[in-house]
């Protein structure tokens, strides 16, 4: 065996690369992560809710210490149209003293965690973007930087959802004339604005105190040209992060810009007063993974491993959107798998094991799942009938119009004929909400 | 009585404006674009998916910045007609988010 510069070298520093790189560095391993940001974390996005308590296993008491803005203690999922709103807002006074999630800024966020790995003697390298590996007779043996290779046993690849070397490498992605790249069938684009607000107006407008917070999430129901999106807001200590997701098929057909999208969403009657006041402080952008398993590249090979958004282990179901915690939970398990491979001197086969500690902790059944809902959370009815079909009924029923009162079957069944929804169609869509989502 | 709010939205441009960069010399960009593959392109598809409005058809043909790019990539996956190549800036530049 050679002697290389590291046991392991993690290239990218966000939750994937940190949670792989300081259980190695405690383990006694000798460990380079290099990140593309100069300043730490600057680079970093995301929609801004960290859900579970992973973390805790690699940093003890670590919501105590790191960066958060708020607890998640309620969430908003809701549909809107041009004029009506119809919103489930559960909320429990259990969430508080649970860790369920919490909504942060990532900039901070990341840029803690890297001095977190730091501390636990991870040898941490900025402004570095890594975007191809050396290889030695089929195995992988370090990065290259500008021609330059640094030598590892073993490589994790941690650079996110716009990963290059997943797709340099061609560990994933696909050919389209002459190059690899994801399809967009397996990308959402997520765009966010950040509004600065008070922390008592905030408390206000959300019917929350601080350091408590909500995440909301809606379909939007109004987008023109068939085109599919969701709005997200998340309150933080100080401001609200404002977002939409867009499915980018639909956008390719439906022709809208990306960038007025989120203006649509953020001057809808019911969401512009919520962020009324508030100065922008900053616009930003991230593509996210959701090609549930197709979407997923190869994972483990002779040298190296790929953790988080650059394996695309990331859970989205129009309600749920889940990132982060998996890329924690992906970048302790490639720990483990290194720590076990370097007992047995490195060998070929133990980077496979990835796979089945990936299995065992549920990640890729959560992924596999996604192979189901795909059909519930990117449905053109979703998005664009049912929001009209189910305001149009809580109207009829709900509101009063001077009409003879009518049973909520006539409702129902006149609003389904207005949408253009057989019986069998609103059957059969309801049956995949309740067995998909 | 209440008085309805009324939130303006921004223009793009404006938006970027909040944003900070280091440009990087223009023959380091990060993202290059052969154009001349564009003025075959069926659909122009970067126009409407890029989020900071890099790319724009001014008359009649495609044009490219780098200097507003915010680093998602959408581009690259947006193209399918080989025209875009998309690189990670070279180390302190491009985007730097205060937020992220």
């Amino acid at each position: 065996m050679y002697s290389a510069d590291f046991d392991v070298i993690v290239v990218g520093g966000g939750p994937a690369g940190v949670s792989a790189a300081i259980p190695l560095a405690k383990s006694g391993m000798n460990v380079l992560l290099v990140d593309r940001a100069e300043q730490k974390g600057t680079k970093s996005v995301s929609g801004g809710v960290l859900w579970g308590n992973d973390l805790e296993k690699i940093i003890l008491d670590w919501n105590k210490e790191a960066p958060i803005e708020r607890k998640i203690i309620a969430k908003r999922i809701g549909m809107l149209t041009e004029t009506d709103q119809f919103t489930m807002d559960y909320r429990t006074k259990q969430w508080e003293n649970m860790n369920v999630g919490y909504s942060v800024l990532r900039v901070k966020f990341d840029s803690w965690l890297l001095k977190k790995a730091e501390e636990s003697g991870v040898f941490v390298i900025n402004g570095s973007p890594i975007e191809k590996l050396a290889w030695n007779n089929g195995r992988v043996t370090g990065i290259i930087e500008s021609g330059e290779v640094t030598t590892a046993n073993s490589v994790i690849v941690a650079d996110g959802a716009n990963s290059r070397i997943v797709l340099n490498e061609k560990f994933g992605g696909v050919n389209i004339k002459g190059k690899t790249e994801y399809p967009i069938e397996n990308m959402a684009l997520g765009i966010k604005e950040v509004y600065k607000l008070d922390e008592k107006t905030i408390n206000d407008r959300f019917n929350i105190t601080y350091p408590y917070g909500v995440a909301s999430e809606y379909l939007l129901g109004f987008l023109k040209n068939g085109v599919m999106g969701g709005g997200f807001l998340y309150t933080n200590k100080e401001s609200i992060s404002l977002g939409v997701v867009i499915n980018l098929p639909s956008l390719k057909k439906g022709k809208l810009y990306s960038y007025d999208i989120i203006e649509d969403y953020k001057t809808h009657p019911f969401i512009a007063p919520l962020i009324e006041g508030g100065s922008l402080v900053e616009y930003s952008a991230h593509l996210i993974p959701e090609g549930g398993p197709t979407g997923v590249p190869k994972l483990a090979g002779n040298g190296y491993l790929v953790v988080g958004d650059a394996a695309s282990l990331c859970y989205s179901n129009g309600v749920v959107i889940q990132g982060m915690n998996y890329a924690i939970r992906s970048g302790m398990v490639a720990a483990e798998t290194l720590i076990n491979a370097k007992k047995n001197n490195w060998v070929d086969k133990s980077f496979q094991e990835y796979i089945y500690r990936l299995k065992e902790n549920h990640l890729l059944e959560d992924i596999e799942m996604l192979s189901h809902v795909d059909r519930f959370s990117w449905n053109e009815r979703l998005h664009h009938t049912y929001p009209y079909l189910i305001t149009d009924i809580l109207n009829n029923f709900i509101g009063e119009h001077g009409n003879p009162k009518k049973h909520i079957r006539t409702i129902v069944k006149e609003a389904r004929k207005k949408q253009g929804i057989s019986n069998l169609t609103l059957m059969r869509d309801m049956l995949s909400w309740g067995w998909r989502l | 009585m209440g008085v309805e709010v009324v939130i303006e939205r921004i223009e793009i441009k404006n938006r970027l404006g909040v944003v900070k960069y280091i440009t990087d010399n223009e023959k380091y960009a990060h993202i290059t674009v052969d154009t001349t593959i564009c003025e075959h392109c069926p659909h122009y598809f970067c126009t409407y998916s890029c989020p900071a409005q890099c790319f724009k058809i001014m008359g009649g043909k495609l044009v490219f910045i780098y200097e507003d790019c915010i680093e998602c990539g959408t581009c690259a996956i947006a193209c399918d007609q080989g025209a875009v190549t998309w690189h990670n800036p070279r180390g302190p530049f491009g985007v730097i988010y205060k937020e992220g």
